[in-house]
């Protein structure tokens, strides 16, 4: 081969596993790129210099620190209290198991991943609910699934060779929960007292048809079709022996309600419907009046996009009633840093040579246990995710890195013991002139933002509402509870896509975010540890 | 040996070179996703200038392995991927050694452009690469880091003419770096 020749293939390849990562491979272009940490004290200006144009705040690092840690404990005692129903009363005969969402899997959004506390008590059925709402039921326990592994020849040999090696066992204490969202879930309901106070017995489960996107829960087969507003309940009282629905007895699924929608006015569904319709001119009016539909759904008090915490209702192992209120006041509750998941990190450089990016490196790497995702943290607040670990060190994409997303929770400066608001994921959009980080925030349609923003103001009367922002479940590597900054809602903020807001939603400014100054601390384990008792079945330690 | 020593030294050049350009950037407006960025774009990429002063002392037959030292140079100062830096500087490397076969890469104009055009190709690439694993890593529900949109499509435009101003002024110190002379082959 001549010169020429390979030089483009080895273009050609490098550019391919750029694109198209592999294992192996980027491991060797690890060790490759292990001399660059001998560079990192070449970096030290630019350290200093970022340093000195940090946003300065007023006050000793130990007593913030001790504050903050504070205000994520009370974060998280309000998270682990919303589970718990408020309005509704467990029946006697339940255990609930306290569960904390996981990481999503995949791209579904109508099956959450849940660690619970308790593993053995859950059983496939079990109702799930997050405070007085009924969120779907258990649909998989991938750890009593028998293993799918089965290794031909080929794989038999990789393995004797240690070039390959068997997947990895599920977490014991890992459930999955399909939500009632999903198309092929159904669950028994009831309107105790309609718009004309009647009451209705029906059928939901899966989204109901709206063009505009906005959330809601569809109805099947309606005892009254003339039914149209009033709060669903669960109700399942035929239940078999080996049925759970009856334990989710009375735990609110959403409020009815109506709507006349605007079809998809295109002329070629106008000239499909008209001969129909038996329409009598092409004019705008009869257009529209035809175009419109009667739709009926159930609009959910909470946002799915939003949980963090829930109860699966297991039913008792003794005669005697459970004392719920017990079992609450009596929940485990560590603080976020004290899990045990944390490993100290030195910064090597501040900065990248690439314009458009925020990132650093620290010297923790693969060989210390660090994977992707992994949270690096200043005090107790997040100052970014590991990007690429190698051996001996890591790049970390900062919460300044454009494109950085992070499920968000909302908790209000002035009650900050009352239940958080579930943000969803919010993006960084970089760092404002003042040294302020931008977050994009698209409020979901079924957001509870406005429900809480009216819950925060005073006099009934929804405003800005001052708040301190923090990471909630559901990412790889990143527990919740750990500080982003301080921003304000704005009052008028709008789910996206609706007349008084753009698609863009809103750029929310957050200020007193992590100085990127250091000292560190890298998660070396996964989001949860033994926040929930999950280590008491036999899992390893964390290093 | 004495050529190995030559590469080792390429990487420092290259990583001090990036180190200076990260300090520079240090100063400049936050990173955002429009025209601060576009202007923290002003910094020159200073390692593309090493690796074609280089490759102007030693020719296109080591193009891979220069773009190697300068990736390993560069890997201390960016979270960009080693394969994407890699690609990147081969294709860089690579661009400026053809040139040189033309004419010498000491001329003006042929400077200008290999370093010009390089810091250009290489800055889209690594926004190329960016678009697609983000792009992929959404799709797929994966968790991915960098945000490509497209204001910042100008910026790899604005370090390129910087990158050539300092490569049109500062050419003979970059030619002259130490270390290169160890890396010429003799013809005789």
């Amino acid at each position: 081969m001549s010169s020429r020749a390979a030089t483009v293939t080895i273009a050609g390849v490098s550019a391919l596993l750029a694109l198209r990562p592999f294992g192996p491979m980027d491991r060797l272009a690890d060790l490759v790129t292990l001399p660059s940490r001998a560079a990192a004290p070449l970096g030290l200006p630019a350290t200093l210099v970022t340093e000195f144009r940090a946003p300065k705040e007023s006050g000793a690092d130990e007593t913030r620190l001790a504050g903050e840690s504070e205000l994520s404990v009370q974060l998280e005692e309000a998270v682990l209290f919303s589970a718990w129903p408020t309005e509704v009363e467990l029946r006697p005969d339940v255990k609930p198991v306290v569960g904390e969402v996981d990481a999503r899997l995949g791209r579904s959004r109508d099956v959450i991943r849940v660690r619970v506390a308790d593993p053995k008590r859950v059983e496939l059925g079990q109702p799930v609910v997050a405070g007085d709402v009924y969120i779907g039921r258990v649909s998989r326990i991938p750890f009593r699934e028998p293993s799918a592994d089965d290794p031909g020849l080929l794989e038999r040999l990789m393995r004797a060779l240690r070039l390959s090696s068997p997947p990895l066992e599920p977490p014991r204490d890992a459930v999955d929960v399909a939500l009632v969202t999903g198309a092929d879930q159904r669950v028994g309901g009831l309107v105790l007292e309609d718009q004309e106070g009647n009451s209705c017995a029906l059928v939901v489960g899966g989204l109901a048809w709206r063009p505009d996107d906005v959330v809601w829960l569809a109805i099947h087969a309606p005892e009254r079709r003339s039914t149209s507003q009033g709060v669903v309940e669960v109700s399942e009282p035929l239940g078999l022996d080996e049925d759970f629905g009856v334990l989710g007895e009375g735990f609110k699924i959403g409020r009815l309600r109506a709507a006349e929608v605007a079809r998809p006015d295109t002329d070629s569904e106008w000239a499909f419907m008209r001969p129909l319709s038996g329409a009598e001119d092409d004019s705008r009016a009869s257009r529209s009046e035809l175009m419109t539909r009667r739709i009926v759904g159930i609009q959910s008090y909470i946002d799915f996009r939003g949980i963090n915490q829930v109860l699966v209702l297991a039913p008792s192992e003794g005669a005697e009633p459970v004392d719920h209120d017990r079992m609450r006041e009596e929940m485990p509750l560590t603080p976020v840093l004290q899990d045990g998941g944390w490993g100290g990190a030195r910064l090597l450089v501040t900065g990248d040579a690439v314009p458009w990016r925020s990132t650093l490196r620290v010297d923790r790497g693969i060989r210390d246990g660090l994977e992707v995702g992994a949270a690096l943290v200043e005090g107790v607040r997040l100052a970014g995710r590991v990007s690429d670990p190698r051996p001996m060190a890591s790049a970390v994409a900062t919460v300044f890195d454009p494109g950085f997303s992070v499920n968000v929770l909302a908790q209000s400066e002035e009650d900050p013991k009352a239940p958080p608001l579930a943000m969803g994921r919010l993006t960084s959009e970089g760092r404002a002139a003042d040294g302020s980080l931008l977050l994009r925030w698209l409020p979901d349609r079924g957001t509870a933002w406005p429900a809480w923003a009216l819950d925060s103001s005073t006099g009934g009367r929804s405003r800005d509402v001052e708040v301190t922002l923090w990471t909630g479940s559901g990412m790889v590597r990143v527990p919740r509870g750990l500080r982003i900054g301080r921003a304000t809602l704005p009052a008028d903020a709008r789910p996206a896509g609706t007349a008084a807001d753009s698609e863009e939603g809103c750029l929310l400014r957050v200020e007193e975010t992590a100085s990127l100054r250091g000292p560190f601390q890298v998660r070396l384990g996964g989001a949860r540890l033994s926040r929930t008792d999950a280590l008491a079945d036999g899992e390893a330690a964390p290093r | 040996m004495k050529r190995a020593s030559g590469f080792v030294l390429v990487a420092f050049w290259v990583a001090f070179a990036c180190a200076l350009q990260v300090a520079l950037l240090a100063f400049g407006p936050w990173v955002d996703l429009g025209t601060a960025s576009v202007t923290r774009a002003l910094v020159p990429d200073l390692g593309i200038c090493v690796l074609v002063a280089a490759v102007a002392r030693v020719g296109r037959h080591d193009a891979v392995g220069l773009a190697i030292a300068a990736t390993v140079g560069r890997a201390a100062f960016t979270g960009a991927t080693p394969f994407a830096l890699l690609a990147g500087s081969i294709v860089v490397a690579y661009l400026a050694g053809s040139l040189g076969r033309m004419a010498e890469l000491d001329r003006p104009f042929l400077r200008v452009t290999s370093a010009g055009v390089g810091a250009l190709l290489f800055g889209w690439w690594l926004l190329f690469v960016d678009f697609v694993r983000v792009g992929e890593a959404r799709a797929s529900g994966a968790l991915s880091f960098g945000e490509v949109v497209a204001p910042l499509a100008w910026a790899p435009l604005v370090t390129a003419f910087t990158t050539a101003l300092v490569a049109f002024a500062l050419w003979p110190m970059l030619r002259a770096l130490p270390g290169l002379r160890r890396l010429e082959r003799s013809v005789f």
